[in-house]
């Protein structure tokens, strides 16, 4: 046990802190949108330049050879500067980089891990969401696609973060019968300007549209574009989920941290710092925060030694408990003032904080993952 | 960064297992008043300095022997004893009176610190003893320090085994613990160790719960393929990991010691939140149990009686939630 930065983990954070001192943006980024992801993918570019993308990559593959904690300090270093750590291609380019023959490799990773190609991920349809097996869009094997042969993919994908600047989709298709389950899903890699293509941005809780519904008819996909083999899409969508709630959680940490900062202040701002109801909910906020961040520390230590497997599930209903924790406590202090002019978005992240159960398998699979697989309860 | 145990501290933990079946209060045969089992393995003396005859072991080592003690309820005249007696040495400020009771736990001697939940003494609620005994040496606060309670029975405790520690009504001069750096690292370990004890309650009620819930049928089928009953255990187990993390982190930043007041708070984090997780972990072992659940016929109760006991020792959450308040400089 010893949580202190080893001397390569400490001269890593150094050379990093000094990077970013002289290249992190100086203001926030903005909050419309569009500008917040050109600001985003700008930032990302950057910090590809300099070195600091995939960074617990083999180097063969583009990565610099780094480990799980080294990925960790960048994007709590990064995040304790209230930005962002750039885009979150990681769980997509994980699948690639595990699944991908050679010649996809060569062909997208770079612009992958770049920022100068733009993904976004197919899974979920408005019939599938949890039941992530039963999806329905198909691929239909073609003759006349490309010059060896391909698909022809016709359906609805959903909830597709992103998927409005994408350049290509990582789509999980039914390629075996339709109730084939796991068993017929194969993963392609779809251009977004191919024909048949349809991409409408959906509203979300929070009023704005980060994510779209993706309509695809007759869209042709090139054999080459098949990412492994035929029906082993499931175990992409098994990786990529697991990577999804990975070691960049703790770039959350500092977020959370600087959120329970910024309450007491302004709690402090408010003349409310007497009151010891408020004092005691801030206080377990600070205490959350607090076990989730040594529970990560330990998380990152045995991913060292082994891939992330279903008690990765504690982690995220964790940081869900603790983020929504929080932002509760948020909307407690600052009350009908956030719904009416919210100038520190502290309604907004409160709306947000909703999809913490939600996304990247909801709680309710969660729970079923960890009393199924981690205490062997009968399914 | 390396959050795991090494080789020598799994060995422990078997060892401390080992142990604390010896010193299980949840086995009829067991005399719990015979300590010499913690002499001859060397865990009376695993916290004490070397010079004074112990192993020199760290917090860590402390809160992996308190874990496996809290799984199976070793009483507090043990675990007072021998985990939280050692780390309130460094308060007994008459050097002749602390290497006496230093060599006196090594050879295992009982050795009880006397402080209510309030931290002072005599408590303004009722105090707990932990690990007294008639023939314990017992320390309370006195001038900003431990010293020895000349006359421990004025007043009366009473030792209660569905608690695993002695509720008491002893009395003495009034006085506070003080908030020496000595102070402060003393409730900094017993923060770690208590959260350590909850952690293995939960650990032992968490276990209970899901074997009975892959044995037990109703409506034709094992109860545990029911949902309600899966995320009933899968919360108890968030509950339980989570707890292990903040509890050893807490032990390995106190034991690193270069950040005594950073160690501390996590210290307190440790208490605020193994105390509300264990309790949540052992209403939901009893839950999953049903009817069962609620009478002696299960341990259970048991781990609920000793949940409430450890949670409000020393440093209850409310208090400990306070103390992180004070530390990050409110107000």
């Amino acid at each position: 046990m010893d949580l202190n930065d080893s001397p390569s983990e400490a001269a890593f954070r150094s050379e990093l802190r000094s990077w970013l001192e002289t290249n992190a943006p100086r203001s926030p980024f903005p909050s419309e949108l569009n500008e917040w992801h050109e600001a985003t993918v700008a930032w990302h570019r950057q910090i590809h330049a300099a070195g600091y993308t995939a960074l617990s990559w083999p180097v063969e593959a583009g990565g610099r050879g780094l480990g799980p904690i080294e990925e960790a300090i960048f994007a709590q270093e990064v995040e304790r500067l209230g930005i962002s750590s750039g885009l979150n291609y990681g769980f997509v380019a994980r699948a690639m980089l595990l699944f991908a023959t050679p010649e996809q490799q060569a062909r997208f990773l770079p612009g992958l891990l770049s920022g100068d190609n733009l993904w976004c991920q197919g899974f979920s349809e408005p019939d599938a969401g949890s039941d992530l097996a039963s999806l329905r869009t198909r691929a239909v094997p073609s003759t006349k696609v490309g010059e060896n042969g391909g698909y022809l993919v016709t359906g609805q994908k959903t909830w597709t973060s992103g998927a409005q600047w994408a350049d290509y989709c990582l789509c999980l298709v039914r390629t075996g019968e339709p109730d084939s389950r796991h068993r017929g899903i194969s993963a392609l890699v779809i251009d977004m300007k191919a024909p048949g293509v349809e991409v409408r941005p959906v509203r979300t809780i929070k009023g704005d549209e980060e994510f779209c519904e993706v309509f695809f008819d007759q869209t042709p996909v090139p054999v080459e574009d098949l990412v492994g083999e035929p029906g082993q899409g499931w175990n992409y969508a098994l990786v990529t989920l697991t990577y999804e709630r990975g070691p960049a959680d703790i770039g959350f940490v500092s977020k959370y941290q600087s959120m329970v900062s910024r309450l007491r202040t302004i709690a402090i701002e408010r003349r409310l710092a007497s009151d010891s109801e408020l004092q005691r909910t801030l206080a377990r906020c600070a205490v959350g925060v607090e076990v989730l961040r040594l529970h990560v520390a330990r998380s990152l230590s045995s991913r060292i030694e082994r891939p992330p497997g279903p008690e990765g599930s504690v982690d995220k209903l964790l940081m869900a408990r603790v983020e929504q924790d929080l932002l509760h406590a948020a909307m407690e202090l600052t009350g009908p003032e956030a719904l009416i002019d919210d100038k520190q978005g502290w309604f907004a992240d409160y709306l947000y904080s909703r999809a913490a159960t939600i996304y990247g398998g909801s709680a309710q699979i969660q729970r079923n993952v960890l009393a199924e697989r981690c205490l062997g309860l009968p399914r | 960064m390396q959050f795991r145990f090494t080789d020598e501290q799994e060995a422990l933990a078997s060892l401390a297992q080992r142990v604390a079946s010896d010193l299980s209060t949840l086995a009829p045969g067991n005399d719990v008043s015979d300590l010499a089992i913690l002499v001859e393995t060397g865990l009376s003396g695993l916290t004490i300095s070397e010079l004074d005859g112990g192993a020199g072991a760290t917090l860590v080592e402390a809160a992996i022997v308190a874990e496996q003690f809290g799984q199976a309820l070793v009483p507090s005249t043990v675990t007072g004893s021998f985990l939280i007696g050692p780390a309130a040495l460094d308060l007994v400020y008459e050097k002749s009176v602390r290497e006496d009771i230093a060599v006196g736990i090594v050879a295992g001697r009982p050795c009880s610190v006397v402080v209510g939940e309030d931290l002072m003494w005599p408590p303004k609620g009722p105090g707990i003893a932990w690990g007294w005994r008639p023939d314990a040496v017992v320390l309370s606060p006195l001038d900003d320090g431990l010293s020895l309670l000349e006359d421990p029975l004025v007043g009366h405790a009473t030792e209660d085994s569905t608690l695993c520690v002695a509720p008491t009504k002893l009395v003495g001069p009034p006085s506070a613990l003080g908030d020496s750096a000595e102070a402060q690292h003393f409730l900094a370990v017993t923060n770690v160790v208590t959260a350590c004890l909850l952690l293995g309650h939960m650990r032992a009620t968490l276990e209970l719960a899901v074997n009975y819930a892959r044995e037990r049928e109703q409506f034709g089928v094992k109860i545990g393929s029911f949902q309600a009953v899966k995320h009933l255990c899968a919360e108890m187990l968030v509950d339980t990991e989570s707890s292990h993390s903040i509890a050893y982190g807490a032990a390995a930043l106190v034991a690193q010691s270069s950040d005594p007041v950073a160690a501390a708070r996590s210290a307190a984090c440790a208490k605020a939140w193994c105390g509300e997780a264990a309790i949540r972990v052992c209403e939901g072992a009893i839950q999953v149990h049903g009817g069962i659940g609620f009478t002696w016929e299960s341990p259970l109760h048991l781990y609920l009686r000793a949940a409430h006991a450890v949670r409000a020792s020393f440093m209850s959450p409310a208090a400990a939630l306070d103390e992180i308040t004070r530390f990050d400089q409110w107000i």
